[in-house]
């Protein structure tokens, strides 16, 4: 039983130990598929998603200060521009290039009136602008297809001129893009939030006053985080058009705003990895209570509301604050 | 060194009906410390917000070095040379010491909107925070949060963070208050350094006589939103208005 502890404690405290932990969560993901069905994998693509919208939430959450009611709306962009690009034929890339920048576009336009308001006025813009864009999903039939939504989103090939053609028609093939994807857009957020441009986020979190009067303009960064976290709904939303092949306004229903802010408090809003630990406990729970009770959503509120009262950091801030804590208190007494 | 580097032409502020800064003309001499001293409300702290760009005034221009700088925002204040500290601790507690005073120092090293290599591996920026931190005598705090600093740690963090950006012009909002007598000293005793050592111009607001007299080269009593007297500490010792309306409080 000590070196079980042993072993943990070290592997959690390490850094190089956390690579390792870090590449065996990978490895598992790339395995797995050949030894689940297509149903664990289009399970795991939907939390990959769910996963993708959590950072951008948190980013500007934990690390901007910020809370965004609106992040569905830059997800139903991105799943609809992608939707659109692949009906018209195109490969796969193209179409989620564009899903991300068009989402990309629909951030700067709404930023520039939002970000130089703060906490309630950016929340109240931005849960407007999810619900205009719920509606316009609806209302805009020539090109949305109204209530009905995209139908028939091929799951095109991936390919690059004539360097690669890959058939993404499989739920595996498809699985592996979208891992692929999501573990690129999480490294890439992981290197900005830790440059100097992540710095200056988590600056205007802590102080607003203060990033203005050390020579930085609260205004801009802002509009380039909002941009970002927009970006990365955007992305998400674009893997999911080939995904579910029909896309249809629930994409920008507001529930798609709120589930991942709840995942991320649930993970922990100031913790790196919170958003995909989150992520997937939500699911999870999402999953496993909906079979037993239809009373899903009062089962959810008691677990925010415990939640919001006693652990702010989530679950990956009491893993810090009292579970590492215990485990090196019991390695000390092996010992 | 006699030259007036930053000027006020006949700024006026008002919050509402009330008239929290009331036509004054500052003089600010360069390569001196000057003081600005005065009961509580007497509008030092809005006239450090009227010159630094965090409130605009409604009435009347500011100058830094024969420029118009009334209009300019906080962040393009800083870029011109001009930074402060605040009355109310302003830091950022969360992140650790040693990011505290990488901030300042990304605009003014260009680095602000690097977006891919993690801070650390920009040694410009490195070499400079240690040799601020060391300045300060926290470099062995370096890798602790703000936030868990003891007061004075914070306050002398703060002041960090005001000189990082190598001001042409630094205004520091009552850089002791809230501290103890001992931390007050060593405090003191930064600012004494800091402005022998370097090219900035210090401008200070204080409560503390002591302070006033024994630190400031030059000193501006300001009441009611309205400039009382100015002069040499000594001069203002003298000064009966002076003693009647602020220091006959204190003694
Ligand atoms: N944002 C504001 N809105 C309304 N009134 C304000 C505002 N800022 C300052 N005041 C008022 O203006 C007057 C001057 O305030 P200021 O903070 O400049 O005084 P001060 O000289 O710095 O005083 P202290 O020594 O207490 O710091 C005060 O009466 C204050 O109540
Ligand atoms: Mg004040």
């Amino acid at each position: 039983m000590t070196w079980l502890t042993n072993t943990l404690v070290l592997s959690i405290n390490s850094h190089r130990f956390k690579l390792v932990w870090l590449g065996a969560f990978i490895i598992f993901l790339f395995i797995l598929p050949l030894f689940s069905g297509d149903y664990l994998l289009y399970m795991v693509m939907q939390m990959a998603i769910l996963c993708l919208l959590s950072y951008s939430v948190n980013l500007l959450l934990g690390y901007t200060g910020l809370l965004s009611f609106g992040q569905a709306g830059f997800y139903a962009c991105g799943a609809y521009a992608c939707g659109k690009v692949l009906l018209a034929g195109a490969s796969l890339l193209p179409g989620i290039v564009i899903g991300v920048a068009v989402a990309a576009i629909a951030a700067i336009i709404l930023g520039f009136f939002c970000v130089r308001h703060t906490a309630i006025y950016f929340a109240m813009l931005t849960l407007a602008f999810g619900m205009m864009i719920f509606s316009l999903t609806q209302k805009w039939v020539n090109f949305t297809g109204g209530d009905d939504g995209l139908i028939g989103i091929p799951r095109a090939a991936l390919n690059f001129f004539y360097i690669f053609n890959i058939k993404m028609d499989t739920i595996p093939a498809y699985y592996y893009f979208v891992i692929a994807a999501t573990l690129i857009a999480i490294y890439i957020l992981y290197r900005i939030l830790n440059s100097p441009l992540g710095l200056i986020f988590q600056g205007i979190r802590d102080s607003e006053t203060r990033v203005s009067f050390v020579g930085i303009s609260v205004r801009k960064s802002r509009l380039i985080c909002f941009t970002i976290a927009g970006m990365y709904a955007g992305l998400g939303g674009a893997l999911l058009a080939p995904l579910e092949q029909t896309i249809t306004p629930s994409a920008s229903h507001w529930i798609n705003s709120t589930d991942p802010i709840i995942a991320t408090l649930l993970g922990g809003m100031y913790n790196f990895s919170g958003p995909i630990v989150g992520s997937v406990i939500y699911f999870l729970l999402k999953d496993i209570i909906v079979r037993f009770t239809m009373n899903w959503m009062l089962i959810l509120g008691i677990i925010i509301i415990i939640l919001v009262l006693t652990f702010r950091g989530g679950v990956m801030g009491a893993f810090r604050a009292y579970l590492l804590p215990w485990l090196k208190s019991r390695l000390r007494q092996g010992a | 060194m006699d030259e007036v580097i930053l000027r006020s032409e006949r700024l006026t502020k008002s919050f509402g009906k009330f008239i929290a800064i009331d036509n004054i003309d500052l003089k600010f001499k360069s390569g001196i410390i000057t003081s600005i001293i005065g009961p509580n409300g007497a509008g030092k702290t809005t006239a450090i917000n009227l010159l630094t760009g965090a409130l605009h005034p409604d009435k009347g221009k500011v100058f830094f070095k024969d420029k118009d700088i009334t209009s300019l925002t906080p962040d393009q204040s800083v870029k011109h040379g001009i930074t402060r500290s605040f009355q109310i601790m302003n830091i950022f507690p969360m992140l650790t010491v040693l990011q505290n005073v990488e901030l300042p120092l990304l605009s003014l090293l260009g680095k602000n909107l690097k977006w891919f290599y993690a801070v650390s591996r920009y040694r410009d920026v490195a070499e400079e925070a240690e040799k601020i931190l060391r300045e300060l005598s926290l470099w062995d705090k370096r890798n602790k949060v703000a936030g868990e600093l003891s007061h004075g740690d914070q306050r002398a963090l703060e002041m960090g963070m005001a000189i990082a950006p190598k001001p042409e012009m630094c205004f520091l909002d009552e850089p002791s208050s809230g501290t103890n007598p001992l931390e007050r000293a060593s405090i003191l005793e930064l600012i004494k350094r800091l402005a022998e050592e370097g090219s900035t111009t210090f401008v200070i607001i204080e409560h503390d006589m002591d302070v006033v007299f024994s630190l400031s080269d030059w000193t501006i009593v300001m009441n009611k939103g309205k400039v009382l007297a100015e002069g040499e500490p000594d001069e203002i010792r003298q000064n009966k208005e002076v003693v009647e309306i602020y220091l006959g409080e204190e003694v």
